[in-house]
């Protein structure tokens, strides 16, 4: 399965979709991504190649949920007798969660190749268990089976992952980025889900004619070599991969004064939103895209382009037209910030 | 071996498939119902032996095409891993599982399918959808099918050395100007659904330059995608396509099931004992399936069952030393070992409410109708079935909200609707007939409509049209066992006209008096 994978960087347009997943990893703490789009938006390839740009984290060797050193969970064969394995420098793992996946490859269950073998009650990790302190995405979430659905609630609700089953009783922390994608025209996302997503993207088709040649081109050139394609690419996704390491390092000293915060609060209010989620991923968004952007501290820019981003998919919303809901956050983010949309300070944190 | 350019133009859907056979990563192809098994078993022909044509199993779920089975002396490859690579056949696209279908369209595979040409694009199905190829002669098409002609092995010798030339073919610099300019001229779907479009056309066309021994694609061969794929019919028009494309494969939908016309006539849905109530939802008895939670495990009762392992072994392994394994060995596991597990889905009714909020209806009919759906909405509710929303209006139909038992987003929906524009009611029922496909529990549907449908699934005004639309759709409900009634005041002349005219119930409603038969 080691097919090549399109490098992140060589993705035309889509600016807000890039940035987005460049902020979240800068603050995973922003709480997942929904790209929201029509099939063969790149929503998919900009997520796989994102991947490659994951800061590296520290994890026991052979871990397969990467837990912290220095906390062994008996779980697997390396520290389930005691041992203390050496920790490695690992890029943090990007697991897939498929559509229509058993319960057990998502929480995890019984290893039956050891219990066949070996007649010992090994624990196999899942899904969850294996994107913890990395990405899961979810491609088509919206088709999600509903009692997946409920798994990953619970998971991502509590950072844990309880398994009860078949003679395994487990729980290990699955703390993980909830990136998931899809087509809302085939079908809609649980409420209770899609309060988890920190931010959304409507992934639009490019509009430009150049550039829907420019993405067959690079598309073409890609088939043919792969690899070449990639090293020509190699030197924007290494700048790429420091900055995001760069925002992440820095960005609890990123500072987020009160009057932003002032402003964060006045729009939730006026747009009427339930909860205050959206205004936390709002003001994390913020911070992130300050970090990114090398600043010290967050400026109403920050929030205005951000704005879109962390309250978009949590507006009451017009059945039959979404976009007038839209226009009023977008009203309301100007008045409130005395300051018309962010600019292009999403492309500018992408190091375009 | 190499092929002329006469004799890829002259059948394009040869063309098409001499493009999947040689081009590993393009999406499928979508080719008329009319020859298709005639066109895979030619298309067999020409792959290698390691590459035999793989068939998508009818009314595949996401689960069968994933998960492996695997018992000791037992196992079985998960479809998508035998998959990987080649070129599945998918004989009946519109009865795929959403979940399935999603699955599918991401995983390493090419997809041959039979799909309708209409001209609108089929919503989701990233397939190239060259001309269909039969001889305009009926004679000579009839000639044609009964002798089909002699395969040609060459071939797949032109196949073989085509995939080894493919990478080194170039685009040319003119081809990449021409590229976007002839796409453009194409019809709406002809290059497949989606922004991928463009990457189809290219990833054909350098197999089509591979298969002619060109080492580039030039500007002459872009030009020539106008012989291969259909053409739009009017002038490209500045409107964004994906407006007005519509979320279901639209022509499926609209192809009722086999007799499905019979069974209309034979059989008018029942009238509803009582208004608004559309029929009690019925838990959804365990099965056996993959899917839903786990209530217990018991012994299979059919000749195949679906295995889990986990239970089996859980039953097998106290017994090992009595059955006198060895330490480390593999467990004997006896057939009164074997365990299935059931399963229980969400169930419960759906009751799919049409709110026809067009120009026709009126403000008072569509506050009508948002009354009765609102009645309907908390009687449901009350009962844990669950209720989507389709509304017409602003000349479109949409799946405001897909069947779900969360009130107040429909009632929040419902609330919302006004009565402006045209009426699609067709691709209003298309969608309705799609989502009581996906159902897993009876289904009901409540038009909220005077019938006075004026577009067509296509988009056209054009009434006529657009009530043989509606009948061919209403069939297509009743041969899935959906029950359709239609909710309008007494007096209103052509509600009663509408539903007499499809055999539908009609409940009538008074303002003040709530509901009547």
């Amino acid at each position: 399965m080691a097919s090549p994978i399109y490098p992140f960087v060589a993705i035309v347009g889509q600016t807000a979709l890039r940035a987005s997943l460049c902020l979240v990893a800068a603050d995973p703490r922003i709480g997942g991504l929904l790209l929201f789009g029509r099939r063969g938006t790149s929503k998919s390839t900009a997520v796989r190649g994102f991947a490659e740009l994951l800061p590296e984290i520290e994890a026991p060797e052979g871990c397969p949920i990467q837990c912290l050193p220095g906390e062994p969970l008996g779980l697997c064969r390396a520290c389930e007798n005691g041992g203390r394995p050496r920790p490695a420098r690992v890029r943090a793992p990007l697991v897939t969660l498929p559509l229509g996946a058993a319960e057990d490859s998502v929480t995890g269950s019984l290893d039956i190749g050891r219990a066949l073998a070996e007649g010992v009650r090994a624990f196999e990790a899942g899904c969850l268990g294996r994107a913890h302190r990395g990405v899961l995405y979810i491609d088509e979430v919206n088709l999600l089976e509903d009692h997946l659905v409920d798994l990953l609630l619970d998971a991502a609700a509590s950072g844990t992952n309880v398994v009860e089953r078949e003679g395994v009783s487990v729980t290990h922390p699955a703390s993980f980025l909830l990136v998931g994608s899809g087509n809302p025209q085939e079908g809609e996302i649980r409420p209770q889900l899609l309060d988890r997503f920190g931010l959304s993207v409507r992934v639009e088709t490019l509009a430009r004619e150049d550039d829907r040649v420019e993405v067959a081109r690079r598309r073409i050139a890609f088939d043919q070599d792969p690899g070449a394609f990639d090293l020509s690419w190699r030197g924007r996704s290494a700048e790429l991969r420091e900055r995001i390491a760069a925002a992440r390092a820095r960005i609890e000293k990123v500072a987020l004064p009160d009057s932003g915060l002032s402003t964060v609060a006045r729009v939730a209010a006026r747009l009427a939103l339930e909860g205050h989620r959206g205004e936390i991923a709002w003001a994390r968004a913020a911070r992130a895209l300050a970090a990114l952007l090398g600043e010290a501290e967050v400026g109403l820019p920050h929030l205005a382009a951000t704005a879109a981003l962390a309250l978009a998919h949590r507006l009451p919303q017009d059945v039959l037209d979404p976009q007038p809901a839209l226009d009023r956050l977008a009203e309301a983010v100007e008045e409130a910030l005395a300051f018309p949309g962010g600019g292009d300070l999403l492309s500018r944190s992408l190091g375009e | 071996m190499i092929l002329t350019k006469d004799d890829l133009l002259a059948d394009p859907e040869r063309a098409a498939l001499l493009a999947l056979a040689v081009h590993p990563k393009l999406a499928g192809v979508a080719l008329s119902p009319d020859r298709f098994e005639e066109r895979i078993a030619e298309l067999s022909l020409w792959l290698p032996p390691g590459e035999a044509l793989l068939r998508v199993p009818a009314a595949a779920r996401a689960s069968d095409l994933l998960h492996a089975e695997r018992l000791p002396g037992w196992e079985k490859e998960a479809f998508l891993a035998r998959a990987a690579g080649r070129i599945v056949t998918l004989a009946h696209p519109a009865g795929l599982d959403p979940a399935a279908r999603a699955l599918l369209l991401s995983s390493p595979v090419r997809i041959v399918a039979p799909m309708d040409r209409e001209d609108v694009p089929r919503g989701g199905w990233p397939l190239l959808s060259p001309r269909s190829s039969s001889p305009a002669d009926p004679v000579l098409a009839l000639r044609e099918r009964l002798s089909p002609p002699e395969p040609d092995p060459s071939i797949a010798a032109a196949v073989h050395a085509a995939r080894l030339a493919l990478p080194e073919v170039r685009f040319e610099e003119k081809a990449w100007a021409a590229l976007a300019g002839v796409a453009r001229r194409l019809a709406p779907g002809a290059l497949g659904d989606g922004d991928g479009r463009l990457v189809s056309a290219a990833r054909a066309l350098a197999a089509w330059a591979a298969l002619l021994g060109h080492p580039s694609v030039g500007e002459g061969l872009v030009e020539r995608l106008g012989d291969i794929f259909p053409l739009r019919e009017s002038a490209p028009s500045t409107a964004c396509p994906e407006r007005a494309s519509h979320p279901y494969p639209p022509r499926d939908a609209l192809e009722p099931p086999e007799d499905a016309g019979d069974v209309a006539k034979a059989a008018p849905p029942e009238l509803p004992a009582v208004a608004p109530s559309l029929g009690k939802g019925r838990r959804s008895p365990g099965e056996t399936g993959r899917e839903g939670r786990v209530l217990y495990h018991r012994r299979p009762a059919d000749r195949r069952p679906r295995i889990d392992v986990a239970a089996t072994l859980r039953r097998a392994l106290p017994f090992q030393r009595l059955r006198g394994t060895p330490a480390g060995a593999r467990p004997h596991i006896r057939e009164e070992d074997l365990r299935v597990a059931v399963r229980r889905r969400r169930s419960g009714a759906v009751h799919l409410v049409v709110l026809d909020a067009s120009g026709s209806m009126g403000g008072e009919r569509v506050r009508l109708g948002r009354g009765a759906a609102l009645a309907l909405l908390s009687e449901a509710h009350l009962s844990r079935e669950s209720v989507g929303l389709i509304v017409i209006g602003r000349g479109e139909a949409r799946l405001a909200v897909p069947p779900m038992r969360a009130p107040e987003r429909v009632r929040r929906a419902v609330l919302s609707a006004r009565a402006t524009g045209g009426t699609p009611l067709p691709r209003a029922l298309a969608i309705a007939l799609e989502a009581a496909r996906r159902a897993k529990a009876p289904v009901s549907v409540l038009l909220v409509t005077d019938g006075r449908a004026n577009l067509t699934l296509a988009g056209d005004r054009d009434p006529e049209r657009a009530g043989v639309e509606v009948s061919r759709l209403l069939a297509g409900l009743a041969a899935l066992g959906a029950r359709a009634v239609v909710l309008a005041r007494g007096s209103d002349g052509p509600a009663r006209e509408f539903a007499e005219r499809n055999g539908l119930p009609l409940i009538a409603v008074h303002p003040l008096h709530g509901f009547t038969r």
